[in-house]
């Protein structure tokens, strides 16, 4: 049995030591980061995110413990390594990872803007890219399995004109682990792909998920994201609609357990006319479990006949359990539909007798309950069997 | 079947129920009027085992056995199935999930096996049709979106799937047009048989006029003050409350 010391550290004292050994690792920085780091904008350092003198808005419900630990610097093990759940009538093509310098995907990389972006980016001890060359079911898998380590991940996803892709990210992380991702995705004009970010069972560690994709004209992103469970996972999502006709529709089903916050930060921004969005998230925190949910659109001058949708409804399913909700809309086109709509309540007392009424015991009736209110953010899953994996996935205890 | 014996219920301390008592034996169909307020669906919600509804006073027996002692899922396994004046929304879960959990829930408590998928479509589609439902509505989330017709003939559906000994419908007849009461009344009554009984409760006289109660109840001030035949239920029509109430003491 390996006994594992942690020394307790300050945040200020782990974030320190943390953004040390990222900004080391930054002599293998590949050139076209480097520049796309040189003509960044924005703090410099993950001090700009802590409470107290300069508390970081997009930061307000989201605990920084995680940095008290001391980390070492590892490296995560990249797709083929890693395990795959069992998908009935799914034949997965693991994604391979190529030299990141010469992936089309990086002409379109956002310019980072926060502390931790730059951090990962400067830092990352992996950087891989892809090319998805034909319709298929992908996976990618990024694990970190070694307890103690942080590991800095850069990917970029690049998708043709044409193709119709599905891939399933799996992000296992050991549970005294911490797993920096950044992954960003080019989908070219006319281009489809369906994203689901999942875990294996069981309780994972700490991740960091900084998502970003550039959808060009008439091309179309479905995002899935039933991660399971984390001790700590914040998700931030940057989509960028930037040609006439592109859609990028967002999916997430979370059940924060004791102990565990899920974090979704959202900003999709509309760059160009006539572009569709999606937001549609369904959330149940337990007892001792932390939901946080930021979800922005952001419409530019240049997208008229935007139509933009969000939805976050969650359950407070116990007492002790803890939910924050922020949608936000950035308007600056004034030929535009945008709804948006957050709701946080308890488990509804009627809905329970109902169903035990026609005999369904109590421990059955709530896991009914629970599952049809995740299962509302996931029921447009194209896949059958992801569908299932999903339902299996959620992470409840019933 | 039933026996209700000088039942006194509260709510939040207010008491509703003051010393209520009912006899309702197979083959039955007992119908319970009254003024708003008088205890009707505090009755039905004592019976279903809903919580928040404290029972002071008396005891229910069904069959034999102690309902109020048993949970709402062991009434239901027992025989009791209550349709509810203002069924739920229960997002995301389809009438079939619900349905398949509710009958494998009856048959586990019977020690039988689940039921399997064949015989559950078949079932369920030959219950649909004695309701006229389209069979796409045994795919949409339980009473979500549905109209307050579609909801209530939902119910007496789920009833004849269930096949209860004793069903309590509360205004089942509330909210529904002329023909909708003419299907649901006419199901219900196709599910009547002489080993089974059913408590309606209701406001008027027009549902009794296909499911001819063998009994009509005025229910005023928490206990039943009159008992009659079918001929009471039209005099209330006539007359209202008033007249029968007023000869109370």
């Amino acid at each position: 049995m390996n006994t594992v010391t942690v020394t307790p550290l300050s945040l200020e004292a782990g974030a320190a030591h943390l953004e040390k050994l990222l900004r080391e690792n930054n002599s293998s920085l590949p050139g076209t980061l480097r520049d796309k780091l040189a003509a960044a904008q924005g703090p410099d350092t993950l001090a700009a995110l802590f409470p107290g003198e300069s508390l970081h808005e997009e930061w307000k419900y989201t605990p920084l413990s995680i940095l008290r630990t001391p980390w070492q610097l590892g490296q995560a093990v990249l797709s083929e390594e890693a395990p795959l759940p069992s998908l009935p009538g799914v034949s997965p093509h693991p994604i391979r990872p190529e030299a990141v310098e010469s992936s089309p995907a990086l002409e379109s990389l956002p310019a980072p803007t926060t502390p931790w972006e730059r951090l990962i980016l400067s830092g990352a001890t992996r950087y891989a890219a892809a090319t998805l060359p034909k319709d298929g079911f992908y996976t990618l898998a990024v694990s970190q399995p070694t307890p103690q380590q942080a590991a800095p991940t850069f990917y970029a996803l690049h998708v043709p004109s044409g193709v119709q892709a599905e891939v399933l990210l799996n992000t296992p992380t050991h549970p005294e682990a911490l797993l920096l991702l950044q992954l960003h995705i080019a989908l070219e004009a006319g281009a489809r792909l369906t994203f689901y970010h999942a875990a294996p069972e069981g309780v994972q560690g700490s991740v960091l998920f900084l998502f970003s994709t550039t959808i060009q004209q008439e091309a179309h992103l479905s995002f899935y994201s039933f991660p399971g469970r984390y001790r700590w996972i914040r998700t931030e999502s940057r989509v960028l609609l930037t040609g006439p006709g592109a859609e990028g529709l967002l999916y997430g089903a979370h059940t924060p357990h004791e102990n565990e916050l899920c974090d979704t930060a959202i900003r999709i921004s509309h760059l160009a006319p006539h572009t569709h969005s999606n937001q549609l998230f369904r959330s149940i925190a337990f007892k001792g479990g932390r939901r946080v949910f930021l979800g922005r659109i952001h419409v530019a001058r240049e997208g008229q006949k935007t139509n933009a949708y969000q939805s976050h409804k969650a359950i407070l399913w116990e007492n002790g359990a803890e939910v924050y909700s922020r949608p936000q809309l950035e308007i600056f086109a004034d030929d535009v539909r945008c709804t948006h709509g957050v709701t946080t309540g308890f488990l509804q007392g009627e809905m329970l007798f109902y169903l035990r009424s026609r005999g369904i015991p109590d421990s059955a009736a709530r896991a009914l309950i629970a599952e049809g209110f995740l299962m509302e953010a996931l029921e447009s899953v194209p896949t059958e069997a992801l569908r299932t994996y999903a339902r299996h996935n959620l992470g409840l205890p019933l | 079947m039933l026996e209700i014996r000088n039942l006194h219920a509260s709510v939040e301390g207010k008491p509703i129920l003051k010393g209520l008592s009912l006899n309702v034996r197979p083959g039955e169909i007992h119908a319970i009027m009254g003024p708003n307020g008088a205890g009707k669906s505090t009755l039905a919600a004592v019976l279903a085992g809903k919580e928040g509804y404290e029972v002071t006073e008396g005891e229910v027996l069904f069959e034999g056995q102690d309902l109020l002692s048993l949970g709402p899922e062991e009434r239901s396994h027992a025989g009791v199935f209550l349709a509810f004046q203002y069924p739920v929304e229960i997002p995301g879960v389809s009438m079939v999930q619900f349905l398949r959990a509710a009958l494998n829930a009856h048959r586990a408590a019977k020690g039988e096996d689940p039921i399997d998928t064949a015989q559950l479509m078949s079932l369920l589609r030959e219950k649909a049709a004695l309701l006229k439902l389209d069979p796409a509505f045994l795919t949409r989330s339980v009473n979500e979106g549905f109209s307050g017709g579609e909801r209530k003939r939902a119910e007496i559906f789920q009833m004849a799937v269930l096949n209860p000994r004793l069903a309590i419908l509360d205004e089942t007849d509330s909210g529904l047009d002329i023909d909708a009461l003419r299907i649901v009344a006419e199901a219900v009554m196709s599910l009547h048989r002489p080993d089974n009984a059913f408590l309606v409760i209701t406001h008027y006289h027009r549902i009794l006029q296909y499911l001819t109660p063998n009994f009509v109840h005025i229910l005023a001030d928490g206990r039943i003050v009159r008992t009659g035949g079918p001929e009471l239920a039209l005099a209330l029509e006539e007359k209202g409350y008033e007249p029968f109430l007023s000869q109370v003491v």
